[in-house]
């Protein structure tokens, strides 16, 4: 079995796939086990795929961040909202990283993305930016590999865990 | 301060769908999107069970949970951590749940593919108010406590069960905007539940039956609880249940003496609530509507409550139904005039046709055979439910079936039916059958 250092977690359909105007959900873990989630603004991968960068509203994210900060663990799901396709990240290496030129309007780009993709659905522009951005959007931003992949789309083989 | 799951619980009811992260033993997060949440009381919620996946894998590990959930016209946001309990796999709350779950199944194009296993009860230890989300102003909201205030005040006054079932419905349809309902009592010999009062559909389907179990009806009535669905779905369609009833029949007979279910043919949405009166279920009250999502928790609590009134009402007038004593002579049948009425009773299932067509059957087809054949005999026209109640051969449950209802569904269908008869209350507990036309009644005895 190829190693992680020999081959990214990520194909290049799922790097796509995560980039795109989906539902995004990151969850880490205390040093208690105890879990913790936020909504992500926004995701971006290294032109290898063996780093992803995801962006969160502050206040929004506080507990994860703080979770990230001191265990590393992390778990995100990206749901294709009209499709119902779902998959899920697993890193060990999370780390928050100091928010990057560009983040903001990676976030920007991601929700302005999103309220296409969910306007069809019936859902606004105005409630997608109540759910993304607060008064104030202090951006936040956290960093991992990604070590596995899983497909989360609803049914049996939900779970089933791809590369 | 203590979680209220009661304050957060418009969120549960979501277009949004909620996520839901859990660990696995070694700490490894696990995150994913959950199908449904179902409020339980102020402290519990419970989330479908579908597949054997990892969140269900994390939580018999380790029950702890926190789920995320955003309200669907306002985008307020809340995480609640759970600790899991139990799995329940029958009963009130697992129908409840499948029902739910069948109509965000045909919705989201999952249909076959959702299957509920069971249903995951969760203790909520704490709820947190995401912060950095600016809810947008919640629309105008219907009243609910002043239509059920203006209900109550109205179906307290009522006298008789019939104008009681009339004004709970013109209730539905003033105080609650509810276009579409349907008033079903319970036949306990029969386990079955008949239509008594309807509106909103071109014909009434006084008399229709639904079985136990059959829709959304019948498992309200089954489990004794509210069933909402708050999609279209077929799984819980209603002409489907009663053209399959027909064709496991087999029997023409049978055909003819079904008398159609009136709701509309693809409703969007449904909520059934049991009429429940001293432990006993009475009947079911259904409201149904041609737009998605029409009911929430605020709804149903209404008409729990409403029904519940219904049902000690009409309780009480049964009670109530004991004859007075006769304060004037009867009156003389008025002549019956014009051209013969055949009756004809088939006592395979006590099915009543007037002239060609089918009237009533069961209970209320052996009462009218019996008033029938008493005014033909002794040209008696006057009643009493006392007598009725007494009478052996109408094979009534026992005393405390609704007699009254059985009465109203004859009387209704009768008004529908048939100008040459009708039942008249002319007191309490007694009541007068007019018969305008000669009569020739003919009785087909079992094949």
């Amino acid at each position: 079995m190829p190693s992680p250092k020999t081959r990214a977690a990520l194909t290049e359909e799922h790097a796509a796939f995560v980039c795109g105007p989906h539902s995004v959900i990151a969850s880490s873990s205390s040093v208690d086990g105890l879990p913790s989630m936020a909504r992500c603004l926004g995701c971006e991968v290294s032109a290898d795929r063996r780093s992803v960068t995801l962006v969160f509203h502050a206040l929004q994210a506080t507990t994860l961040l703080r979770d990230i900060a001191t265990t590393g663990r992390i778990a995100v799901v990206y749901n294709e909202p009209a499709t119902h396709v779902t998959l899920q990240l697993k890193g060990r290496d999370a780390r928050p990283i100091p928010t990057p030129e560009g983040a903001e309007a990676l976030a920007g780009r991601h929700i302005e993305a999103f309220m296409g993709a969910v306007a069809p659905l019936g859902f606004s522009a105005e409630l997608v930016r109540a759910v993304f951005l607060g008064a104030a959007t202090p951006v936040a931003a956290v960093q991992f590999t990604p070590e596995a992949a899983y497909q989360q789309t609803p049914g049996p083989k939900a779970g089933a865990r791809l590369t | 301060m203590k979680p209220s799951v009661d304050r957060i619980r418009h969120c549960l009811d979501s277009g949004i769908p909620s996520s839901i992260a859990t660990c696995a033993a070694d700490g490894t997060p696990n995150v994913t999107f959950v199908s449904q949440v179902e409020y339980l009381d102020d402290e519990h919620v419970a989330l479908t069970f579908q597949f054997f996946n990892k969140t269900r894998e994390n939580i018999l590990a380790r029950p702890r949970a926190l789920l995320y959930v955003t309200q669907g016209e306002t985008g307020e946001s809340y995480r609640l951590s759970l600790q899991y309990l139990r799995t329940e796999n029958e009963g009130p709350l697992f129908e409840r749940m499948k029902a739910r779950l069948a109509g965000i199944a045909s919705h989201t194009g999952m249909s076959g593919i959702f299957r509920l296993r069971g249903s995951d009860v969760y203790r909520v230890l704490d709820i947190e108010t995401v912060d950095g989300v600016a809810p947008l102003p919640a629309p105008p909201r219907r009243n609910l406590l002043a239509a059920l205030n203006k209900s109550s005040t109205a179906m307290a006054a009522c006298t008789d069960l019939g104008s009681l079932l009339d004004e709970t419905l013109a209730q539905l349809r003033q105080g609650f905007g509810i276009a579409h309902a349907l008033l079903l009592v319970h036949d306990r010999a029969r386990g079955r539940l008949y239509t008594v009062a309807s509106t909103g559909y071109r014909e009434s389907g006084i008399g229709s039956e639904i079985a136990f179990g059959e829709g959304v009806i019948g498992v309200a009535a089954q489990q004794r609880t509210p069933i909402r669905i708050a999609y279209m779905t077929n799984d819980y369609g209603y002409s489907r249940a009663v053209r399959d009833t027909v064709q496991r029949s087999g029997f023409d007979e049978l055909l003819r003496t079904e008398i159609p279910f009136p709701g509309l043919a693809e409703p969007q949405s449904q909520l059934a609530v049991p009429i429940l009166a001293g432990g006993e279920l009475l009947g079911v009250l259904y409201a149904e509507s041609p737009d998605a999502n029409r009911y929430g928790y605020d709804d149903e609590d209404a008409l729990v409550t409403l029904a519940a009134q219904l049902g000690a009402m009409a309780r009480l007038l049964q009670e109530a139904d004991e004859p007075e004593p006769v304060a004037a002579a009867p009156m003389a049948p008025a002549p019956a005039t014009g051209a013969e009425l055949l009756v004809r009773r088939y006592a395979e299932n006590d099915s009543i046709f007037i002239g060609d067509q089918y009237l009533i059957k069961g209970v209320a087809g052996c009462i009218l055979w019996r008033m029938l054949g008493d005014y033909l005999r002794d040209g008696r026209n006057e009643f009493s439910n006392r007598e009725l109640r007494l009478d052996p051969a109408l094979k009534l449950p026992d005393f405390s079936d609704n007699l009254e209802a059985r009465l109203t569904l004859l009387n209704r269908r009768l008004g529908e039916r048939c100008d040459a008869l009708a039942l008249h209350k002319i007191g309490r507990g007694r009541f007068r059958l007019d018969v305008r036309r000669p009569l020739r009644l003919v009785d087909i005895p079992r094949a």
